[in-house]
């Protein structure tokens, strides 16, 4: 994998990184799908990537409309340790931890604020990767795997050390399966360093048991498309990537055994800028934007308002350099 | 809507305190009773005795409503019959008084008395069947199969803490309404004839509150009169109450905790931050534990009925101070289907999980009305 094919690979991360959870009332849980990072890498190479990322939610929406409301906010913070080790040139692992904290924030019509937090180990993804073509023009990676429960899903709220309700856990308590894929053009029309990208994911979930009843929760199966170009520049020995995307994520609606959880799944399009900087073949710093741009949800929901997301990614090893 | 004197809020406020459910009449029980009336409206009178308490039913399954009352007033047991005067009077006795539909004497020798309401409300048959295990369905003596079930309650808790959820939303996430607006029932454009309202009257005035707010707020603190109440409406269980703002000797507010037990409603009072059952009707947690409230009768009725009833009256309007999709159910077909959204304890299948029946709690034991009792036959 050439340098270029690198920073394409980190701009992809660190794209899709920022398509993190997008609603509040009841949909929550590490935002795992947005973040897989799909795509092949050189043979024999680790990769590290440590992402923080910001969400902050305070726009209220019933359907398309924004609703004229400050009484709720939600802050989640997550850090994403993305590690990925390629076998051969065909084939490569994926592995995505998170640890995720959820703040939310009510302002009661009395005046009062009540806080609720819960953070903890979220879920981990873990996914084999098939590069399917990898040449100078262009290529294509597939991925599926498990997202295996071992988040935390039982945190409780300090006032009455009751548990907390499903979309405040960092961890979804449910064992679901992944699969995706990522694709890249290199030299679009002709232009040396323009890169098209785009990948999808699609993230079948199965119920989890809640509280110590016959009683289960199930959050929607979700679908994300991400296109956009990246361009790459050399200014003063440090390569520069700005990049746009248009990120489309679609989520079902929650269910609890067969009833559908109002205020849950929608339609989300979103626009993400970002740029990257790598001072050296090893190091790649980053940092992304979100831009809500269309919202179609069902039932009301705390959907983002902004977003930051800041990543250094490092690699490691590799035995064919 | 004839006027009715002063006194009954009196008689209404010192009757109406849930805590006194003292009746010197021993009746035998006996179901059915086999004594429904009906007059040229369709409403429908009869009497029924539950747990040695002797009440009487109205209700009407076109007009959408059904009331209960005590039958013993002021020691004396009065039987009621059909009347052939329209709404709001829904009855008189054979002393000749005529009462309306909020149970306030509007001609005849106790004009202005009240009787006293029953604990009763307006809800899905689930709900009153998981919180009062061995509830009866008129006019069959069955109990169903939870007949004997007990609620124990546990770490403070007068009930069984594990069986208290978190909702979702948090405390105050479903903003309660603080500073209702009004409109006159003439200008409520934006009510189909088919939405549920909730009234309240302190027998000079009324007021109507509008389920689809209330589906989106649960909570209204608000007043009538000298009366400063909190109309607290659960949308997934469908049952409304009111109770008196004075709380420890202050008047406070009500919000909405986040939590749930048996999926209803668990209130909050914001002069000492304990919670409520609302169909347990009595505090559950934190310092006011045990304490039952007080109480003002709630009717529920639909709006084509409301307007029929006291259409000088006002409705509660959509200027909530919040912005909410007022004209949309927020559940999705939840009021309809047999699904509920969190477990309860004891799911009795001997009905449609989201009938609307009227349930009477007397002593801890309840029997629930079906509108089917309620037409003409």
């Amino acid at each position: 994998m050439n340098v270029k094919g690198k920073y394409i690979t980190i701009i992809l991360l660190v794209l899709i990184v920022s398509k993190m959870q997008g609603q509040t009332c009841c949909s929550g849980g590490t935002p795992l799908t947005g973040n897989l990072g799909i795509q092949g890498i050189e043979a024999k190479s680790w990769y590290f990537q440590l992402g923080y990322d910001y969400n902050f939610l305070d726009n209220l929406y019933s359907g398309t409309k924004k609703l004229d409301d400050n009484s709720r906010e939600r802050l989640t913070q997550t850090v994403l340790l993305q590690s990925i080790y390629s076998f051969s040139e065909k084939f490569s692992v994926n592995g995505l931890f998170s640890y995720v904290e959820q703040k939310r924030t009510i302002h009661s019509p009395i005046g009062i604020t009540n806080i609720t937090q819960a953070s903890g180990l979220g879920d981990v993804v873990l996914l084999a990767q098939y590069t399917l073509f990898s040449g100078l023009k262009r290529s294509l990676t597939i991925a599926a795997g498990p997202k295996l429960p071992i988040g935390k899903f039982d945190a409780v709220d300090p006032e009455y050390g009751l548990v907390l309700s499903p979309d405040l856990q960092p961890g979804t308590g449910s064992l679901d399966g992944i699969v995706g894929a990522a694709f890249q053009e290199y030299h679009l029309f002709h232009v040396p360093g323009l890169t098209f990208n785009a990948s999808a994911a699609f993230r079948k979930t199965r119920p989890a048991k809640r509280f110590e009843a016959d009683f289960k929760y199930r959050f929607g199966n979700e679908t994300m498309f991400a296109a956009g170009i990246q361009r790459n520049f050399l200014i003063h020995k440090i390569a520069i990537n700005p990049s746009l995307f248009l990120n489309f994520r679609n989520t079902q609606q929650d269910k609890i055994d067969d009833l559908q959880v109002a205020g849950t799944g929608g339609i989300w399009l979103n626009l993400n800028p970002a740029v990257s900087l790598a001072p050296n073949n090893i190091l790649d710093i980053n940092i992304s934007g979100e831009i809500p741009i269309y919202q179609n949800l069902n039932g009301t929901q705390l959907t983002t308002s902004y977003r930051i997301n800041v990543g250094i990614a490092i690699k490691l090893f590799n035995y064919k350099n | 809507m004839k006027k009715t004197i002063v006194f009954g809020l009196a008689v209404f406020l010192l009757t109406s305190c849930s805590k006194s459910e003292t009746d010197e009449i021993v009746v035998k029980e006996t179901l059915p009773p086999g004594n429904s009336i009906t007059n040229t409206d369709g409403t429908v009178v009869f009497n029924d005795v539950l747990e040695n308490k002797k009440i009487v039913l109205a209700g009407n399954a076109n007009d959408l409503f059904i009331v209960s009352f005590e039958r013993v007033l002021a020691g004396t047991l009065l039987e009621f019959k059909i009347t052939e005067d329209e709404l709001p009077i829904i009855m008189e006795d054979t002393e000749g008084n005529k009462w309306d539909i909020f149970g306030f004497a509007v001609e005849g020798p106790r004009k202005g008395q009240r009787l006293k309401p029953t604990q009763s409300l307006m809800g899905y048959w689930f709900s009153f069947a998981t919180f009062y295990p061995g509830i009866q369905i008129y006019p069959d003596a069955e109990k169903g199969i939870y007949e004997g079930e007990k609620i124990v309650g546990t770490d403070n808790w007068l009930v069984p803490k594990n069986e208290v959820r978190s909702g979702g939303p948090g405390k105050d996430g479903i903003p309660a309404i603080s500073s209702p607006k009004f409109v006159d029932v003439k200008d409520a454009s934006f009510m189909d004839k088919t939405n549920l309202v909730v009234g309240v009257s302190d027998g000079s005035s009324v007021k109507a509150y509008p389920h689809n707010v209330m589906d989106w707020h649960e909570i209204v603190n608000d007043g009538i009169g000298t009366i400063d109440y909190s109309l607290i409406y659960c949308p997934l269980t469908g049952t409304a109450t009111a109770w008196d703002r004075n709380v420890d000797g202050k008047i406070t507010t009500f919000g909405v905790s986040g939590l749930l037990y048996n999926t209803n409603i668990v209130p909050y009072d914001r002069a000492t931050g304990s919670n409520w059952s609302q169909l347990l009707d009595k505090a559950i947690f934190g310092k006011m534990k045990g304490t039952k409230p007080v109480k003002y009768m709630v009717l529920e009725t639909k709006w084509e009925t409301w307007e029929k009833l006291y259409p000088g009256s006002k409705i509660m309007n959509f200027d909530t101070g919040y912005n909410r999709n007022y004209g949309k159910y927020p559940y999705g077909n939840y009021k309809d289907d047999k699904s509920l959204i969190f477990p309860v304890k004891y799911l009795d299948t001997r009905l449609h999980a989201k009938e609307r029946v009227h349930a009477v709690i007397v002593n801890g034991k309840a029997r629930v009305y079906r509108f089917e009792s309620f037409t003409e036959k």
